[in-house]
């Protein structure tokens, strides 16, 4: 019924590099909030689980976007 | 939320609180707790064994060092109840004089209906015993001052049931209210409001003014005396005056079964400097239950709630700010034309605790510590009877402004 997958070594190194570049998004999203409200910088760590809970958001975000761009280039 | 159930859990939290040199100046009365006591026994009587002399005696037979040696109630089903309650050591009087004349002791709890409080508290004092008188003080300007003559020629201790300012939720409001938390205080809105009849049963109909005593005028002022009074202290000593003037209205509106009392009341008491204190209470509807509402610039209080709200506070995290901001800007709906007016909706944040111990009563069991502790030190302090003296002048002057129906002001040379 379930049959066995195979994750390349490449397609590892394509999420690894994915999730890291949602993290940096999220991780400048803190810096424009700081800077346009007027917050102290020591928000860059004080606000670290908001950046993670925000990099897990992008992730699943991109992931749609890939999903829906894999599945319209299967069609076509 | 930590419970606090006694006094040795209330002075240790205190001084926790009391870090700040303001709460300690600002309340002497509490200074009586922290000493320590001596072993030395008090001999206690009480006067009134009705519900509320039954709970104050269930709050005293726990105090160590006490003995309750006698008691005085001339309703026959009181007097027996308490003689079971007490124990066949303690003696049983059906008048007071009686009780003060036969007996050595230290000190009296009055709990009766109000019109006997003043010459019950007065000849305990004139016979050189301590007195702890339940609230209001007395129903006459004329009594209350009468009262605190006494007390001040017998040199004696006189507590007024005031058991709010034993309260530590209450205490901690009032240290932050003087560290100017809420900026100066500009208004103070309280209620009490309750959905009964307020009757107690009658067993036979001649006894009808004995038990409920609260509902006519030869006994009582109803809902100004026997809830208002709290309040109106409370607000006296945030504050810290007493009021200019007030004016009223009451009427019977709802349960129009015979009594004289009002079913309902509002007022507005003025306070020097143009600050108010606006008051209603109804036994109609308990849907508000009871409150008081501090109001400054920087913030409000509700103090039987225990919260606190800011006025502007502490603005959130940039990322946050930022999403929200996003957020708004996603999803808003944008106004044509623009608004040129904003509704003043209520706050919607859900506040701050104002401290996350609370009490397992409302101040009534750490004030009759007090007041044992205070006798046994013969310890007099005149911040009690003031606050007891000037919450029941403020009460009366109430009531006096919406029977006559005019502005009444705080009777000219009253003051402690």
């Amino acid at each position: 019924m379930f049959k066995d997958t195979v994750i390349t070594a490449n397609q590892k190194k394509t999420e690894a590099w994915v999730l890291l570049a949602c993290f940096a998004g999220a991780f400048i999203f803190n810096i424009v909030g700081i800077i346009k409200f007027q917050s102290p910088a020591i928000e860059l760590i004080t606000q670290l689980h908001i950046v993670l809970i925000l990099t897990v958001f992008f992730y699943i975000l991109t992931g749609i976007f890939r999903l829906i761009y894999t599945l319209i280039r299967k069609i076509f | 939320m930590e419970r606090i159930i006694n006094r040795r859990d209330f002075v240790k939290t205190f001084s926790i609180l009391a870090g700040s040199s303001v709460l300690l100046s600002g309340m002497p009365w509490i200074r009586g707790l922290q000493a320590a006591d001596s072993d030395r026994v008090v001999r206690l009587g009480m006067i009134g064994m009705g519900s509320r002399g039954m709970l104050l005696h269930l709050i005293l037979k726990d105090i160590p060092n006490l003995e309750i040696s006698c008691f005085c109630d001339d309703y026959q089903p009181h007097f027996e109840r308490a003689q079971q309650a007490l124990g066949p050591a303690a003696r049983g009087y059906y008048d007071y004089r009686d009780m003060l004349d036969k007996e050595t002791i230290d000190a009296v709890v009055i709990a009766t209906p109000l019109h006997e409080h003043a010459h019950q508290t007065i000849d305990a004092l004139n016979a050189g015993i301590h007195v702890f008188c339940e609230k209001a003080m007395a129903k006459t300007v004329e009594d209350c001052d009468d009262m605190v003559r006494a007390w001040l020629d017998s040199g004696k201790i006189l507590y007024i049931g005031q058991q709010r300012i034993f309260n530590i939720k209450y205490l901690k409001a009032y240290q932050m209210i003087k560290e100017g938390k809420l900026g100066p205080i500009t208004q103070i809105r309280a209620y009490w409001h309750r959905n009964n009849d307020w009757r107690r049963p009658v067993p036979s109909p001649e006894l009808e003014r004995k038990i409920n005593w609260r509902l006519y005028n030869d006994y009582s002022l109803g809902l100004m005396t026997e809830l208002a009074c709290h309040h109106i202290q409370i607000a006296n000593q945030i504050y810290d005056e007493v009021p200019e003037c007030v004016w009223g209205t009451g009427s019977i509106n709802y349960w129009k079964d015979g009594r004289e009392v009002f079913d309902n009341v509002n007022l507005v008491y003025k306070y020097p400097g143009g600050s108010h204190l606006i008051y209603d209470s109804l036994i109609s509807n308990k849907h508000y239950g009871l409150e008081v509402q501090v109001q400054g610039p920087k913030g409000t209080m509700e103090l039987e709630n225990g919260k606190m709200w800011e006025e502007f506070p502490p603005p959130a995290p940039g990322i946050l700010s930022l999403i929200n901001h996003l957020e708004k800007q996603l999803f808003d709906v944008v106004p044509i034309g623009g608004a040129s007016w904003v509704p003043d909706d209520a706050i919607s944040r859900k506040g701050d605790w104002i401290m996350d111990k609370v009490l397992d009563d409302d101040g009534t069991r750490i004030q009759m510590e007090s007041f044992v502790s205070d006798v046994r030190k013969n310890r007099v302090d005149p911040f009690l009877t003031k606050q007891g003296f000037y919450g029941s002048i403020a009460t009366l002057i109430g009531h006096e402004a919406m029977i006559n129906n005019e502005i009444t002001y705080w009777p000219k040379g009253l003051a402690l």
